[in-house]
């Protein structure tokens, strides 16, 4: 059963950036669902005045599809479990798109999310211009908008069914959500309060009910300026979350052990391309394209450079890692 | 910009050093050239047309890329059918930029605008030119605009800002110094012309640089009789010293080119007046009637307005032939 539930909001701690920071390991408390009460967990790590739990009667809250739709659908169809591998299997025929909803002088007025299920049902939502759409993977498109209340609420679409779930609503303004490939519980980051500050990544275990700040809020140095974006991604392990604040200039990237263990990078860097077990791989600190292609050594961060010049980069783990690139003279393979 | 690089630069200024201190802060530009004054046109992509307003900044801005060039780096124009595009769109190839460049040159180039109301992680953004009466906050669209084509000239970001550079890392939004500045900035020119040289030899020098000039100089004769003439000529050129070695060489015209003279054996130059500039590039002349014998030379003084050094010519004695004796060789009368 998956609770709908509310997470609170965060106050901003202190903090700052080095080198390379490493936040010591540290105990996580994810709970076997059953051993606690939720409400109890929520309580004991984000204060019991603040907590708001909502173990709703029912499991989802569930959109109708639209009129005209396919076959009928169940609050079950939504109980679509993303595969631990990520794959796709099984969802051949879907397409899902996202574009921006403009008015006639060419203001974002909102973004539009598009899905074809696997039924045949085509499925439009639309969506507030702050507003978060994953990746399509384990038969569900994560996305998050903003709710009524002013906070925003996470909801899942069923790639098979075309079922629209919420899953939980939280407080504060999410900007993304990554779902765990080993456990399914999600990662959220969010931004907080008028000024919209970061607010950290918070680890959100549906089934136990259980909620836990990762990753704290970025706070970035004077000569930082403001953070534009954050890219939540997993390395190629599934076990490495990578964390990216990006501000105009340059991005700072925090790598989150599976123990815990925090580690944050600031040696100047770009857009993130990917994680392998040795280094962070990141365009050169953005000035456009071409640009190097850095290889951050993730013991020592220090930086070398892999390829100058380079439009497009995509790192494969399939094997050995490699990175395909693409520069002027055209695409071809490196070892990052 | 850093504030503390604002506040050395302004101090630099009122010190009368600026040139000094600008000399090192030459925006970096790629090496990967556009032909000199290549003309390099862009269409709308087709599925991201930009609004009114926003067409009106981006061709704006290519104007004033353009005009504020100074150097033989690419023209820039729109034209439908053209390779090269620009975009009006919620997506670009980066999650954390108002605006966006990628180009391939000397082929194409793409430039991206995000769309107005586009949600950061810090708020909402807005372009000036959306509105009739632009708020506080706004960004313009047509100075980023002109900041991406630096980009596309092959620019790169600086920590200098405003007015010398538009190619600061950060945008700025309204009602900041420089937030609609609409030409490129003295330190952007000195990287185009040290990679495409001046427009014209007459093109002034950025103040960004400091470059050393030579002068070549010649008499028409080395002496003359009473009531003769004699032509003095100048070549002024950017010397070939120079660390921008595309510069090195080159002539400069319309600049202010004084003939000297000084009694033989003084120190004490006189200006008998400015040098006239002459047809061919770089070249300067003034016919004289000395009325005695002198040393003379060609002389640039530093200009106040250009990355230039002064210079000076080597001497040339010009004497003056007395009694009636046969004119020696280069004797005119």
């Amino acid at each position: 059963m998956i609770a709908v539930f509310v997470v609170p909001r965060r106050e901003r701690p202190a903090g700052g950036v080095g080198k390379v920071r490493s936040r010591a390991p540290k105990e996580h408390h994810i709970p076997r669902p059953g051993t606690r009460p939720p409400a109890i967990l929520l309580a004991r790590r984000l204060g019991p005045t603040t907590v708001l739990l909502l173990m709703a009667a029912v499991a989802f809250a569930v959109s109708p599809l639209p009129s005209g739709a396919g076959p009928a659908v169940t609050p079950a169809d939504c109980l679509v479990v993303a595969s631990p591998s990520g794959e796709e299997h099984g969802f051949a025929g879907t397409s899902m798109t996202v574009e921006a909803v403009l008015s006639r002088r060419g203001e974002q007025i909102g973004r539009r999310l598009e899905v074809r299920t696997q039924r045949g049902t085509s499925i439009s939502v639309a969506l507030a211009s702050d507003s978060f759409v994953g990746e399509p993977r384990g038969g569900r498109v994560l996305y998050a908008q903003r709710s009524p209340t002013g906070g925003s609420e996470i909801r899942a679409l069923s790639l098979d069914s075309g079922c629209n779930a919420r899953l939980m609503e939280l407080q504060d303004v999410v900007r993304s959500v990554l779902e765990s490939p080993a456990d399914g519980s999600l990662f959220v980051h969010t931004v907080v309060g008028a000024e919209r500050h970061d607010g950290g990544v918070t680890r959100i275990n549906p089934a136990a009910g259980s909620a836990e700040q990762v990753v704290p809020p970025f706070v970035p140095a004077a000569d930082f300026g403001r953070v534009y974006a954050t890219q939540l991604a997993w390395a190629a392990d599934g076990q490495t979350l990578a964390v990216q604040s990006c501000g105009a200039e340059s991005c700072v990237t925090r790598l989150l052990a599976p123990d815990g263990n925090l580690l944050t990078y600031d040696t100047p860097h770009g857009a993130y391309v990917g994680l392998t077990d040795d280094t962070l791989i990141a365009f050169a600190a953005d000035h456009g394209r071409p640009a190097e292609l850095l290889a951050i050594d993730r013991r020592t961060g220090i930086a070398r450079v892999v390829a100058d010049e380079v439009f497009e980069a995509e790192l494969s783990t399939a094997g050995p890692p490699s990175l395909l690139i693409e520069t002027p003279a055209g695409r071809h393979e490196v070892l990052p | 910009m850093k504030p503390v690089s604002i506040t050395a630069m302004a101090l630099a200024c009122l010190l009368g050093a600026a040139q000094v201190a600008l000399a090192n802060q030459i925006t970096p530009i790629s090496s990967r050239d556009w032909q000199q004054d290549q003309l390099v046109q862009y269409r709308w992509k087709a599925d991201s047309v930009p609004p009114d307003w926003m067409q009106r900044a981006i061709n704006g801005a290519a104007a004033d890329s353009n005009r504020s060039r100074r150097s033989k780096a690419a023209r820039l124009g729109q034209r439908d059918g053209s390779d090269s595009w620009v975009a009006y769109a919620a997506e670009l190839p980066t999650t954390a930029a108002i605006a966006y460049a990628s180009r391939n040159a000397p082929e194409t180039f793409k430039v991206w605008l995000r769309t107005h109301g586009h949600v950061f992680d810090w708020g909402v953004l807005r372009w000036c030119q959306f509105f009739d009466s632009a708020p506080n906050g706004c960004f313009d669209a047509r100075t980023a605009a002109l900041h991406e084509f630096g980009h596309v000239q092959g620019l790169g970001h600086t920590s200098v800002g405003p007015p010398d550079s538009i190619m600061y890392t950060t945008s700025l939004q309204k009602p900041k110094a420089g937030y609609d500045q609409r030409d490129f900035g003295a330190c952007d020119v000195a990287a185009l012309q040290t990679r495409y040289e001046l427009l014209t030899a007459s093109t002034a020098v950025s103040t960004c640089l400091s470059l050393g000039t030579s002068l070549s100089f010649a008499a028409s004769a080395t002496s003359f009789v009473t009531g003769g003439s004699v032509t003095f000529t100048a070549g002024l050129k950017i010397a070939d010293g120079v660390a921008h070695t595309r510069l090195a060489g080159d002539p400069l015209s319309g600049r202010t080119v004084l003939l000297q003279r000084r009694p033989v054996g003084g120190t004490t130059w006189t200006t008998h007046g400015q040098m006239q500039t002459a047809a061919a590039e770089g070249s300067y002349r003034l016919a004289v009637s000395p009325d005695g014998t002198y040393e003379w030379r060609a002389f640039f003084a530093a200009p106040a307005n250009e990355g230039l050094k002064g210079s000076g010519s080597a001497v040339i004695r010009v004497t003056r032939q007395t009694g009636s004796g046969s004119c020696q060789s280069g004797c005119v009368s």
